[in-house]
């Protein structure tokens, strides 16, 4: 289970650097557990389109409404990490 | 010699099978080289911009520009293939023309073409009947007007702005439409941009199926497909590009100390009502003449026509008997760019204009390659090279289905 929430934690991590060119992988840390996307300067489309890419690479079916609200990286990692199994490969 | 226009052509810039850049679409021009090869698939022969790699642009062509490198690449990231062209030609236009200095509230934004990317929407399409998702940045690129919005964003442009649609013709509305404002003195200065279309397997079935797009048969070298007012002619080959004129008012110009490239000396953009694929012979007439009308001259005082000429047997046969119709015994030398850079469909008015402008300040008129002697219409077409020609007023035209057509007069400067 902690193999799989790093596993979520890095394609989060992947998804933010390719969606915001100015972030770095140094910037995401898992151990900062307030940092938001918002203050890496995502706006509401790249928060979203991070969202959707992670969801759609961990297979998660479900309304978007049911995934906003998420306020902290960690809470997002936290999440789709619960919404989807570790299923290797799947990203 | 009008010496009169009050509308200067302040900065240009161009992106297209012949290269990134007006200097090396002009050195294209000039040694007649034609950007055509087959498609990926084979079907079809295209001129793609391939020289243009927007990682490389954004670290070598990018300079000058108001936003640092991670605010470009991230403008460039909500950006379609489209608007990655119109930024590169834009902000050539936009260092070329100094307007770093100019109060970004007088500076007025036109960007030519409608349904910019429709390969877009293909791509969305698949993807949501493959995972189920549509990406939230789709509601914002699949509005051509997005075009508008990052090109003011990273010229931080405050004047007016908007897209014009009017199929093929778009870049020479969006020049009509500029050469109003600013001839009009709404504004000083207006960019006008000629926007890539980028077709997806859609549109190249429709434009083949309509019997406008050329098929690319077996055995036939690509190069030699796009035939303007050759009696092979046998429809358009699709091109990919983008350009940008700046065009700034004389005093405005004048006030800030910059020289004029060349001047707009007359525009038109009228409608045939005729809501179809076939060009209307007295619509092109009328659009001609009127902007020979809007510059102030007569038809024998032009050096050079760049002709819309797509390659197709009915647009060249019309537009011939068009121009033979107003310049008559005297017609000038006749070319038409769409043999080396393709059809770049919205992109076209402004692309060309670009081109014709390049010709001008260079005196020599490109060739047309694949015209051979059986030409279909008696017009003075250049022959297969470029050569050298001192004018100082050139025509250039831009159709469009639907009924549209479009002319523009432009003169050298010096």
């Amino acid at each position: 289970m902690v193999e799989h929430r790093q596993r979520v934690f890095e394609l989060v991590r992947a998804q933010i650097i390719s969606i915001l060119p100015g972030v770095a992988a140094e910037d995401i840390r898992e151990d900062d557990t307030a940092i938001r996307m918002v203050d890496l300067g995502a706006n509401s489309v790249d928060r979203t389109d991070v969202l959707i890419n992670c969801m759609e690479s961990l297979g998660i079916r479900m309304p978007l409404h049911e995934a906003r609200g998420l306020g902290t990286i960690r809470e997002l990692v936290e999440f789709l990490a619960r919404h989807s199994t570790p299923t290797p490969g799947r990203q | 010699m009008t010496g009169f226009s009050e509308v200067i052509v302040s900065g240009m810039g161009a992106v297209s099978a012949l290269g990134v850049g007006s200097d090396a679409l002009r050195e294209g021009l000039e040694a007649t080289r034609c950007g055509i090869v087959a498609s990926p698939s084979g079907e079809w022969a295209m001129a793609p911009a391939s020289g243009f790699d927007l990682g490389h642009w954004m670290t070598s062509g990018a300079d000058g520009l108001p936003v640092d490198r991670t605010q470009l690449r991230r403008l460039l990231q909500q950006g379609t293939r489209s608007s990655h062209l119109s930024v590169a030609s834009a902000s050539e236009a936009w260092t070329g023309a100094g307007l770093q200095e100019v109060d970004p509230a007088s500076i007025a934004l036109v960007v030519g073409g409608n349904n910019l990317s429709p390969d877009l929407f293909e791509t969305a399409r698949r993807r949501r009947e493959q995972t189920g998702w549509v990406s939230a940045r789709y509601a914002i690129q699949s509005q051509d007007s997005h075009q508008v919005g990052i090109l003011a964003e990273l010229f931080g442009i405050r004047g007016p702005g908007w897209t014009a649609g009017a199929a093929s013709a778009s870049g020479m509305a969006a020049l009509f439409q500029g050469w109003l404002l600013v001839r009009s003195r709404a504004t000083p200065v207006c960019m006008v941009v000629g926007a890539a279309t980028t077709p997806s397997r859609l549109e190249f079935e429709g434009f083949s199926t309509l019997g406008a797009m050329a098929n690319l048969g077996t055995g036939v070298d690509p190069a030699s497909l796009c035939r303007p007012f050759d009696a092979g002619h046998q429809g358009f080959v699709w091109g990919e590009g983008a350009a940008c004129l700046v065009l700034e008012h004389a005093d405005h110009a004048s006030r800030r100390g910059v020289a004029p490239l060349g001047f707009v000396a007359g525009a038109s953009l009228i409608m045939s009502p005729n809501n179809g694929p076939e060009p209307t012979l007295e619509g092109e007439i009328r659009a001609m003449s009127q902007a020979l009308g809007a510059a102030g001259i007569t038809a024998g005082q032009v050096g050079h026509i760049n002709a819309h000429g797509t390659g197709t047997p009915e647009g060249d046969n019309v537009e011939a008997e068009a121009i033979l119709s107003v310049f008559g015994d005297g017609c000038p030398p006749v070319n038409a760019t769409k043999a080396l850079v393709g059809h770049t469909l919205s992109a076209a008015g402004v692309l060309e204009a670009v081109a014709t402008l390049l010709q001008l300040r260079g005196r020599f008129v490109h060739g047309n390659p694949n015209f051979g002697k059986d030409q279909s219409q008696p017009l003075n077409l250049v022959g297969p090279h470029s050569r050298a020609l001192d004018s100082r007023l050139a025509l250039s035209n831009g159709f469009g289905f639907g009924g549209f057509n479009g002319s523009i007069v432009l003169e050298r400067a010096d």
